[in-house]
């Protein structure tokens, strides 16, 4: 705990010197400056209208995704059929740069719902990619014993696929939750959605407000971080994701289903 | 009428056989013992009866559609539940406090809320043969049920499965002659040299 706060002290003091060295203030501003400039951002309710805005429209995107990755992932699982009808269509989305599909959302939906679509189709296929493969990670020798017993359909969920499911998925999350804010945040840029933090960034970069890009860009930062772990600690709640560090242990639950 | 009976049946592994031509019946509340050496495949054989496998050929009578309460060669746990947890799962004759004092036949009182993942590996066989005699199933597959126990709970077990088998047939594996003689069961002998099993 320690060394790590000498680390972030460090580094800080690394960008402050750095910062006051280079004396060109378009170029690289201080911590400092960017405190004042996040300060001054703060006071006004547009920071808040475009913070909320964008806070909506990449959450709402990493919500349907993660639905629909759940489900689809699911169905694909039951059904190679499906699987096989999905590969390309998931190959198409991993592959496909997100400039272009920026470019394309733009054309479909318009910048408002824009960033919603970019969200959605950064995070669905590693959801469905990571739920496929935690099924297929369930324990072959529980399912057999499920089926020899006839469990039912929830119980056996709940308690043989769902702990397989989880390490997975928690990855997923992680992963998929910071790719979000990255590509939702780049995707309002180029389209400049009117009350958006991207369109605050490419305001900033035209009117070589250096200090208020920085103040922007640690706002993501500290927006990704937060909903990040809002979202890990709600489905490690619901019992869908396992908790940091590893399992929860001394506390046997009785309920099933 | 037997209860259940295999006639003409086959199983083979790349083309070898792993048994063939077993005819067999039994009564539907009878205890039989497969009695092998390692590699004659009891396993495979009682998996082919639990559905798990299909027979290259021959007919299976009385087992289709009926539940089976089975002792698996490993434990087959949902290791992050208690044992009571654990039973539940599969939906047993009973709950509650009544499971309970089920459990204290086989497992000691201060291991009862603990998940299965702190068992000794004792216990944990000890919970999986608690579990299929609790269940509903209508005929009793064990294999190797009190494999991994000391005598004086090998003793408790033998002595839990006759007062819980319930008239339900039960056919099980064991390398050890004691523990049919116990169960007071008829004996299945391995034929080597025809890859058969032959009723005594």
């Amino acid at each position: 705990m320690k060394r790590k706060a000498g680390v972030l002290l460090f580094w800080l003091l690394f960008w402050q010197t750095a910062a006051w060295y280079i004396h060109r203030p378009v170029f690289l501003v201080g911590p400092w400056e960017t405190l004042l400039a996040l300060g001054r951002l703060a006071c006004r309710a547009e920071f808040w209208r475009a913070v909320f805005a964008s806070l909506y429209r990449i959450g709402t995107g990493f919500f349907l995704a993660f639905l629909a990755g759940l489900v689809f992932g699911g169905l694909a699982y039951v059904r190679t059929f499906f699987r096989d009808l999905l590969r390309p269509v998931i190959l198409l989305m991993k592959t496909v740069p997100v400039a272009s599909f920026v470019i394309l959302a733009l054309l479909w939906t318009g910048a408002e719902q824009m960033t919603l679509v970019i969200s959605f189709f950064v995070v669905f296929p590693m959801i469905y990619l990571n739920t496929l493969a935690g099924l297929q990670a369930a324990d072959p020798q529980l399912l057999e014993m499920a089926q020899v017993f006839h469990i039912r359909p929830l119980p056996k969920l709940w308690q043989i696929y769902r702990p397989a499911l989880a390490p997975f998925l928690s990855g997923a999350c992680r992963m998929a939750l910071g790719m979000s804010w990255k590509s939702g945040i780049a995707a309002e840029v180029i389209g400049t959605p009117n009350h958006s933090i991207g369109e605050r960034l490419y305001m900033a970069k035209i009117f070589f407000d250096t200090d208020e890009l920085f103040a922007w860009t640690a706002v993501v930062v500290l927006l990704s971080f937060l909903f990040e772990k809002a979202v890990l600690a709600f489905l490690n709640r619901v019992g869908i994701c396992e908790g940091e560090g590893g399992a929860r242990k001394g506390k046997p639950k009785n309920r099933i289903g | 009428m037997a209860g259940y009976a295999v006639r003409g049946l086959k199983k083979s592994y790349n083309g070898s056989p792993v048994f063939q031509s077993v005819n067999l019946e039994w009564n539907e509340d009878g205890i039989y013992c497969l009695m092998a050496p390692s590699g004659a495949g009891k396993t495979t054989f009682l998996r082919v009866l639990m559905g798990l496998e299909r027979p290259d050929i021959g007919i299976l009578e009385g087992f289709k559609g009926r539940r089976i309460g089975a002792v698996f060669q490993e434990d087959r746990l949902c290791l992050n539940l208690n044992a009571a947890a654990n039973i539940l799962l599969i939906d047993p004759v009973c709950r509650g406090e009544k499971l309970r004092q089920e459990l204290l036949w086989l497992l000691p009182q201060e291991s009862l809320d603990k998940p299965v993942s702190e068992y000794s590996g004792g216990m944990r066989r000890r919970v999986s043969l608690l579990r299929a005699l609790l269940s509903r199933g209508e005929a009793l597959l064990f294999d190797e049920p009190f494999n991994g126990l000391d005598t004086e709970s090998r003793r408790a077990a033998i002595e839990y499965v006759r007062k819980r088998r319930g008239g339900r047939l039960l056919l099980f594996t064991t390398h050890h002659e004691e523990e049919a003689e116990a169960l007071g069961a008829c004996m299945l002998r391995w034929n080597g040299a025809e890859r058969t099993w032959i009723q005594e």
